[in-house]
């Protein structure tokens, strides 16, 4: 039944891209919950962040404590998932942060509580986003970082949608919080005065509020149809004139409503528990930021595997230091490891880890230009790439994209190189040289 | 022992495209080629036998021939494929050989693996060749085209030229008398082999009639003309394969057929003779649909942004009827038209970057 979409809203339909297909698409039958006893602030969440870790080994935290902040932006905070305590601070290469393990206690302690606005007004959003840490679920283009709390966007878009790989489907999510995600909603069209975009599947039955400042826009096509940057560059192209668009997705609109209505963190995520090595792949309900360890437990297949937090074209391998589920995750994808070279190269819907052939010379294959982002001439544009020409890649269109837009790129190249990773160090550079 | 090779970070799941398997699908895309080539070869010889037996020149393929005891009386589909593999295969092992030794040379002097590119680059340059070509010539163009079309550039995918085409181009202009000018690109030593565009030039409108043509033989590929070129079929099927797998750009190819088109009707409101051919003749004489598919789209060494693949193909279509209709000395004017278009690919992509790169500017502000 469709109950919101009466009002008007624009059509977008996205040509270019491709729908990987890796096993059958699981139900959207409202899942299961399954418990953790640890969870963590992953520092790859945080790009471009500077940590000062507020913390200390062995530290009692109550959910929604602050653990880090931003040591150049002092008023961004990283709050913690979980309430219990501090076991792990975990650091990589060079000293950066990996993550902050939260070991729960047995007696839970009560999270912690943030004033319940009375009236919404911007300043006091944008105060209680940034004490309860959900500033830090807003993201900016150019580049991918948080947002300044003192700047303005030019847009904001709300992705309501999913077209990765074994998504898990929006709809029944926010179906079960609707108050909470309209709240969210009202509440940042509230926190700043532009345009609100709902970014949404066609036809997907999803609230959005009485605002009139907030537009419904439909994306219909195959992935990247509902990727920001496809949004972005449809509704509101960025360039060099430092203008920048914010996006936030919608089970963060939802946790920011649940703040608004409660004064507490939801402590709660739903994500779609998929892929060939899963053996009951459905949607579960998990604890925010949980440890992927004690999600999977008991639900793969026999096998050396490898557990993914997000889906197999931009998620993290979570392992080790990283084995939790990342906050701005909505799935977990576990894939077979590549065991032989017949089973890497066979392509029969069975995939796995194989790198699918040994990594070579760019070929500018017909194939590339089917899969490249809206608006992007591929093969000029990874030819900068490679080389790291960051000038030719920025005039070619590297600050409307970050590392997920590129994935489908990296996938079909035949050269195997990973374009996403070369991106990210060229948008560092130029993101050096614009400060 | 292969090493399996792993995704190390996202994304997670890669498709299974690499170089080789690139080539390995160009060189499937071939094989109707081949075989229409092998079939139509044998069978033009027995042909040819049948109506000019006294002219035979007795070299070591028509001996072969006949100590395999053929009936040319009566060809037989055997006896076709056996005549037709006594041409084709030295051909091809020649070039292979050529083409082998010289990437063999490269990989020695760079300390790299030897690249399996090659055994393509040779496919495509023996089919290019008539069922008569001297093996000198085939060893010379070859190697001609690997060491210059490629190997000095770095190897496969890093070429701007196909190194097959280099090869042909430079034995067609090196032995013009051989290979080129008239009579042209004879099936057999000798036989009534003149190349159906040198016919036109001499004869005007009416060498079809005199050659006794008819448009769905020609498009089978029961005609004379170089080994593999001769069947549009088999080549439409070969590109059917190459767009279905995301390999040769289906723009470059309708590009190079709008191309043709338009310039031949051009032709055509001009005047009569060759000028008057139309564009369906253009399309299954002559070595176009060959060259449009197979050489053409080689990924390295055309036009990598879509617009610039619509502008190099017409350009290369549209070059060849205009070659074949004002030059009598080159009538196939396959060759050098995608030379022009294989050297222009990077100037075209140039100004499409531009472009591109304005309209983001301008979409800024």
């Amino acid at each position: 039944m469709q109950q919101y979409l009466n009002e008007s809203y624009v059509r977008i339909n996205i040509k270019k891209g491709l729908d990987v297909r890796i096993g059958e698409q699981p139900g959207t039958r409202a899942g299961d919950i399954k418990r953790a006893s640890s969870a963590a602030l992953l520092g790859r969440d945080f790009l471009g962040v500077k940590p000062d870790v507020l913390v200390e080994n062995g530290a009692r935290v109550r959910a929604g404590q602050p653990l880090m902040r931003d040591r150049h932006r002092q008023d961004i905070v990283f709050t913690s998932p979980m309430g219990g305590t501090v076991a792990a601070i975990n650091r990589g290469r060079r000293r950066s942060l990996l993550s902050i393990e939260i070991v729960a206690e047995d007696d839970e302690t009560e999270g912690e509580r943030f004033p319940v606005l009375k009236a919404l007004d911007k300043d006091a959003v944008r105060q209680l986003m940034l004490v309860s840490g959900m500033w830090t679920a807003l993201k900016k283009r150019p580049f991918g970082y948080i947002p300044d709390p003192g700047q303005d966007p030019r847009a904001l878009l709300i992705t309501a949608m999913d077209t990765e790989p074994l998504a898990l489907d929006p709809v029944p999510v926010i179906a079960a919080h609707v108050d909470q995600f309209v709240l969210g909603i009202e509440a940042l069209g509230v926190m700043y005065d532009g345009p609100v975009y709902l970014c949404q599947a066609p036809a997907a039955d999803i609230p959005c509020g009485s605002s009139d400042r907030v537009r419904r826009v439909e994306f219909a096509g195959p992935h990247p149809a509902g990727l920001p940057g496809t949004h972005i560059y449809s509704l509101c192209p960025i360039g060099f004139d430092g203008g920048e668009v914010w996006h936030i997705g919608y089970q963060d609109v939802i946790a920011l409503g649940y703040v608004l209505q409660t004064g507490r963190l939801w402590l709660e995520r739903v994500i779609m528990l998929a892929g060939p090595a899963v053996t009951a792949p459905r949607a579960l309900t998990i604890p925010l930021a949980a440890a992927t360890d004690e999600i999977v437990s008991g639900e793969l297949r026999p096998g050396a595997v490898r557990v993914i937090s997000g889906s197999v074209l931009t998620g993290h391998t979570a392992q080790g230091a990283e084995a939790f589920v990342s906050q701005r995750h909505r799935q977990i994808t576990v894939l077979p490891e590549a065991d032989s070279i017949l089973k890497a190269s066979s392509n029969g819907g069975a995939y796995d880890t194989g790198l699918g052939g040994s990594p070579g010379p760019l070929m500018p294959v017909a194939q590339l230009n089917r899969v490249s982002p809206p608006g992007i001439l591929a093969v000029p544009f990874i030819r900068a790439l490679l080389v790291g020409d960051i000038d030719r890649a920025r005039d070619l269109g590297a600050l409307e994209l970050v590392e997920e837009d590129l994935a489908l790129l990296t996938y079909a190249c035949p050269s195997k190189s990973n374009y996403g990773r070369l991106l990210r160090e060229v948008l560092e550079q130029l993101h050096k040289e614009m400060a | 022992m292969s090493i399996i090779r792993l995704t190390t970070g996202a994304p997670h799941i890669r498709s299974v495209n690499d170089l080789s398997r690139i080539q390995a699908v160009q060189a499937i895309a071939l094989v109707p080629v081949v075989i229409a080539a092998v079939l139509n070869t044998g069978y033009q010889y027995l042909l040819a036998l049948n109506t000019a037996a006294d002219e035979i020149h007795w070299d070591w393929s028509d001996r072969a021939v006949y100590f395999l005891g053929l009936d040319y009386q009566n060809p037989s589909f055997f006896g076709a494929l056996t005549a037709g593999l006594v041409h084709v295969i030295p051909i091809m092992a020649v070039a292979v050989l050529s083409a082998g030794l010289c990437e063999r040379a490269f990989s020695i002097q760079r300390n790299l693996p030897m690249q399996k590119g090659f055994l393509l680059s040779a496919l495509i340059f023996s089919l290019f060749m008539p069922p008569a070509a001297s093996l000198v010539h085939v060893a010379f163009g070859m190697a001609f085209g690997m060491v210059f079309g490629k190997g000095v550039f770095g190897g496969d995918g890093k070429t701007f030229l196909n190194p097959a085409l280099l090869g042909v181009a430079v034995v067609q202009i090196s032995f013009p008398t051989a290979l080129s000018g008239h009579p042209v690109w004879e099936t057999l030593g000798g036989y009534n082999g003149s190349h159906i565009f040198a016919v036109y030039h001499l004869e005007g409108g009416g060498a079809l009639t005199a050659l006794d043509m008819d448009w769905w033989s020609a498009f089978i590929g029961t005609t004379q003309g170089l080994m593999g070129t001769t069947s549009t079929l088999a080549i439409a099927i070969g590109a059917a394969l190459l767009v279905w797998k995301g390999i040769a750009s289906w723009r470059l190819i309708i590009g190079q057929l709008f191309g043709l088109i338009f310039i031949a009707l051009l032709c055509n409101m001009w005047g009569g003779g060759i000028l008057g051919l139309p564009w369906y003749w253009h399309l299954v004489l002559g070595s176009f649909a060959f060259g449009a598919v197979f050489v053409a789209t080689d990924p390295a060494s055309s036009a990598c942004t879509d617009v610039g693949r619509w502008a190099q193909g017409v350009l290369m279509g549209g070059l060849v009827v205009l070659i074949r209709v004002v030059n009598d000395s080159h009538p196939d004017g396959v060759v050098a038209a995608l030379l022009m278009g294989s050297v222009l690919a990077p100037l075209i992509d140039h100004i499409v970057v531009w472009f591109n790169v304005r309209q983001r500017a301008k979409r800024y502000g």
